[in-house]
């Protein structure tokens, strides 16, 4: 086909019935966008909580498929390679940003909460995962799954923080000459 | 030195290019083109300055100079010359002089490619170009300067500077220090952010024997060429938005602008693809988890101007066409441009929680200003030309190309909307209902695989509907044999239950564009010889040849169909398992048996420890490989899990080296995959570039046609 413009058609408004069926079909497709999206939401939504909150509310969530981001304290870890399970204790962080910038930033943040003897803490296990390269001390873990009646987090997946190059770090000693 | 200068060198190309924005759109309101010619030489000028500032900046890290702040953050003497140069996007403030870079050299081709076909256009061309540039070197000369470097004060604490101590510098940033922190809330935090012009007083350079290095899941070639994709693709975007708001200040709304973007555009958009597609393959090769896409965060940040892009890339064509969908292509560009700095920001500011993002920076605040600048002025200057943008022709019938069109506008901005959402679920649900809710994989996928497939199919029938107006059954007759031959394979598998229902139904719909895809070569092609003569391979390559936006696009269709089918069989079918066993022992997966023969350890270049596994892989009783899946552990603490893999054309055999037995090296633990097809998806990646090089290679007719044309007007005509 040559591509050249083509002639303007000689009416140059649409009819009435001509545009409602567009307007029809364009509502049906954008129903169905509403309609996939309210879906996906009641079946795999989560509620994305902090220790403090989810224990705080385990009466209400046991059971339920949450999202729950922590710091990882290092000396808990321990895997079985046998079984294929992973066990480690995560301890309470703040998860508005606001709180973070305040307290000087996530590694500060993250730190600090590792070596408070008061902070919240919470078992995680998770299995049928190999034992992922940053999973660390003082790394923050990010895990879904559900709280069992014993306490324990069971986690289906388990996310780590990449460690960032972006983050303003300043060598703490240097050498002088 | 060197550092000096390549700080004086960027904050030159920031004099350019604010001089650059505001003379030009000066000197065409009142009409003096001394000051139009003046910016576009200060845009020129912007190029040599920040080749000059980069590559300093590239050579300081080669050299190791470590007192510079930021070659300490990113470069190490153990690390090879070529990941050297390459951290100059490795970490925040050389990626964003990159970023200033790129979008320097394409502004500069544009200045010298356009500048005499689109006369009138080119003032604001230099003024949007020059103003976005602007911003992003500003962000790098004030607040994320590679250039600082690290003092010693008295007292022992570590502070940045770009210049040592001096009488007169000193203290006058002492004196905006002090001023700085009298400025109450974020614009005070703001101030308080810049990067300090010099040290105080009795301030000594700090001598550092070696720096941090390369996050060692960035020292892999994946690394290497992805962000600089991206940044092409992000870059690349700038030029049709720029054309796009000169077309609304002139009035010009009809034509030229899209004619002088169409190659941008396909530039821009190639990148952006291939960036996609490379950040897939990397995780895939090196992030160890047996996939390649996971709905994170900032995987969406590129993908949501992608996805605008690809819809107005298709959309413009209506408007050269028939002159209609004017309106939706300037909406189109200008949701493309906000979603590329959108983008830019949310991977830099730490404001959606990702495992990539990177942490809080003060530049977060300065993006949103940008951004609400960027969406005030692109939406009064749409409003004021909204008449004028209304289309010559009217959309006569539903079943018509000009409907197909629009369909795909729809279509694309869905699929855009839902990512969008997605991704910002938790602010959203936090502001609506007191509530952080969050969204995974499994919700996106159920969202937009709907949409996706529509696409396909749409791909597929497009192409066979007229234009203005297209009947049921001609379009039946067009799609009888692809859909029969597609309905019987389909058929079958699904009989055998080789199929999913679910993935029967995708295959069904992607076989039908394929089907309708190459029918449309052979059609071409067999007309060709019918009423020329020419030979089949003849009449094919001259079709090519004539027509290389169209069957240049019909092959990009291909790669995207064969990336489909990927995609399918990789998602519906991959098997897994994870087991621990002794040397010599084996696994079983699928027609598979991998066999552990050995474990070995050694320190290696790069300052770390490798634990290797070599294993042989079996298929069918026949060794069809031997795959060496390894853990590398770095000196600085940080450890990365590379995969062995085994590539077929069929699918891949792909394992991971994940624990072993300490002291005796004897039992390990393997995680395995089998991926079907996943190389389906990789081999549609390339299949997309050879189709965007057709279709943008240059037409030297015709170009040599239109420079005779302009050369033939009068010079006041020239527009």
């Amino acid at each position: 086909m040559a591509e050249a413009t083509l002639p303007p058609t000689s009416a140059n408004a649409p009819t009435a019935t001509g545009r409602t069926k567009f307007i029809v079909g364009g509502a049906i497709i954008l129903a169905a966008m509403v309609y996939l999206i309210v879906a996906g939401t009641f079946n795999s939504a989560q509620y994305f909580l902090t220790v403090d909150e989810l224990v705080e509310r385990q009466d209400a969530l046991v059971g339920k498929d949450v999202r729950m981001s922590g710091v990882v304290l290092g000396e808990t870890i321990q895997y079985d390679a046998e079984t294929l399970t992973l066990s480690f204790t995560v301890a309470h962080i703040p998860d508005s940003a606001a709180e973070i910038e305040d307290e000087g930033g996530l590694a500060e943040v993250l730190h600090e909460a590792a070596t408070n003897p008061n902070a919240q803490t919470l078992d995680v296990v998770v299995t049928g995962q190999p034992k992922p390269d940053l999973l660390q001390h003082e790394a923050q873990a990010i895990v879904e799954g559900h709280l069992d009646a014993d306490g324990v987090f069971y986690a289906d997946t388990l996310l780590l923080k990449c460690p960032t190059r972006y983050e303003e770090a300043v060598p703490e000693q240097a050498a002088v000459n | 030195m060197t550092a000096i200068l390549g700080a004086i060198l960027v904050f030159l190309s920031f004099l350019c290019a604010v001089y650059a924005a505001l003379a030009s759109m000066w000197g065409v309101r009142n009409d003096r083109p001394e000051f139009v010619e003046s910016a576009r030489n200060a845009a020129i000028l912007t190029l040599p300055l920040l080749s000059g500032a980069s590559l300093l900046l590239i050579g300081l890290l080669v050299s190791g100079a470590f007192q510079v702040e930021y070659v300490w953050s990113v470069s190490s003497l153990s690390m090879p010359d070529y990941l050297k140069v390459t951290a100059l996007w490795g970490g925040q403030a050389g990626s964003l002089l990159f970023w200033a870079w790129l979008m320097s050299v394409f502004s500069a081709a544009s200045m010298l490619r356009n500048w005499e076909r689109e006369r009138a256009l080119m003032p604001y061309v230099v003024s949007a170009t020059m103003g976005t540039l602007a911003f992003f070197i500003a962000l790098v000369v004030f607040w994320e300067n590679p250039f600082a470097r690290l003092w010693i004060l008295p007292n022992g604490e570590v502070v940045t500077a770009i210049f040592g101590p001096s009488a007169i510098l000193s203290s006058l940033t002492t004196g905006y220090v002090n001023f700085a922190a009298r400025v109450p809330g974020v614009l005070g935090s703001l101030l308080h952010d810049v990067t300090p012009l010099a040290a105080p007083l009795g301030a000594v350079p700090a001598r550092l024997l070696d720096g941090q290095g390369l996050n060692p899941l960035l020292r892999h070639l994946g690394m290497v060429i992805h962000p600089p994709m991206l940044y092409l693709g992000f870059v690349g975007f700038v030029v049709p938005y720029a054309f796009a708001m000169a077309a609304l200040a002139t009035g010009q709304v009809s034509d030229s602008w899209i004619r002088a973007t169409r190659r941008w555009t396909l530039v821009g958009w190639l990148f952006l693809s291939l960036g996609l597609i490379l950040g897939g393959r990397w995780a895939y090769d090196v992030l160890g988890w047996g996939g390649y896409w996971a709905w994170d965060p900032v995987e969406n940040a590129a993908l949501m101007p992608w996805l605008a892009g690809t819809a107005f890339l298709h959309s413009v064509m209506i408007q050269e066409k028939r002159g209609m969908l004017r309106r939706w292509n300037m909406v189109l560009i200008i949701l493309t441009y906000l979603q590329v700095i959108w983008g830019t920001f949310l991977t830099r500011s730490g404001l959606i929680s990702s495992v990539h993002s990177f942490a809080q920076s003060a530049i977060g605040p300065l993006f949103l200003l940008f951004l609400g600048a960027a969406v005030i002025i692109s939406v009064r200057m749409l409003m004021r030309r909204w008449d004028e943008l209304r289309s010559d022709n009217h959309l006569d019938a539903l079943l018509s190309r000009e409907a197909a069109f629009l369909l795909n506008n729809l279509l694309f901005l869905i699929i855009d909307f839902e990512v969008f959402i997605g991704t910002h679920f938790t602010i959203f649900s936090e502001l609506l209902t007191g509530e952080k809710v969050t969204v995974g994989p499994q919700w996106y996928n159920f969202v937009t695989k709907p949409f996706f497939l529509a696409l396909v199919l749409l791909m597929g029938i497009a192409p066979l509907v007229a234009w203005k107006r297209s009947s049921i059954e001609r379009l039946g007759r067009s799609l009888i044999l692809p859909a029969v031959l597609t309905l019987v394979f389909v058929g079958v598998m699904f009989a055998f239950g080789f199929l999913t229902t679910g993935s029967a139904l995708a295959l069904t719909v992607i076989g039908l564009t394929l089907g309708t895809t190459l029918l449309e070569f052979h059609r071409g092609a067999a007309a060709r010889t019918r009423s020329r003569g020419e030979s089949y391979p003849v009449a094919l390559w001259t079709l090519f040849g004539r027509n290389r936006r169209r069957y240049g696009g019909y092959v990009i269709h291909l790669g995207v169909v064969v990336m489909a089918i990927g995609v399918v069989g990789s998602n519906a079918f991959q098997q897994e398992t994870q087991q621990t066993v002794a040397a010599g022992q084996t696994i079983t997966i699928g027609d598979y048996i991998m066999r552990y023969d050995e474990l070995e350890r050694f320190p290696a270049v790069d300052d770390r420890t490798v634990t290797r596994a070599y294993v042989t892989v079996f298929k069918n009783g026949r060794e069809v490989g031997q795959l060496r899946p390894r853990h590398d552990f770095y000196a600085s603490g940080q450890p990365a899990t590379i995969p062995g893999n085994l590539s077929q054309f069929d699918e891949d055999f792909y394992v991971l080296l994940v624990a072993w037995e300490e002291i005796s090296l004897s039992s390990a633990t393997f995680k395995i995959y089998v991926n079907p097809l996943i190389n389906w998806v990789w081999a549609g990646g390339l299949i997309f570039i050879v189709g965007t090089f057709i279709a943008a290679w240059p037409d030297f007719s015709e170009e040599r046609q239109r420079a005779a044309q302009v050369a033939a007007l009068p010079a006041a005509q020239r527009a």
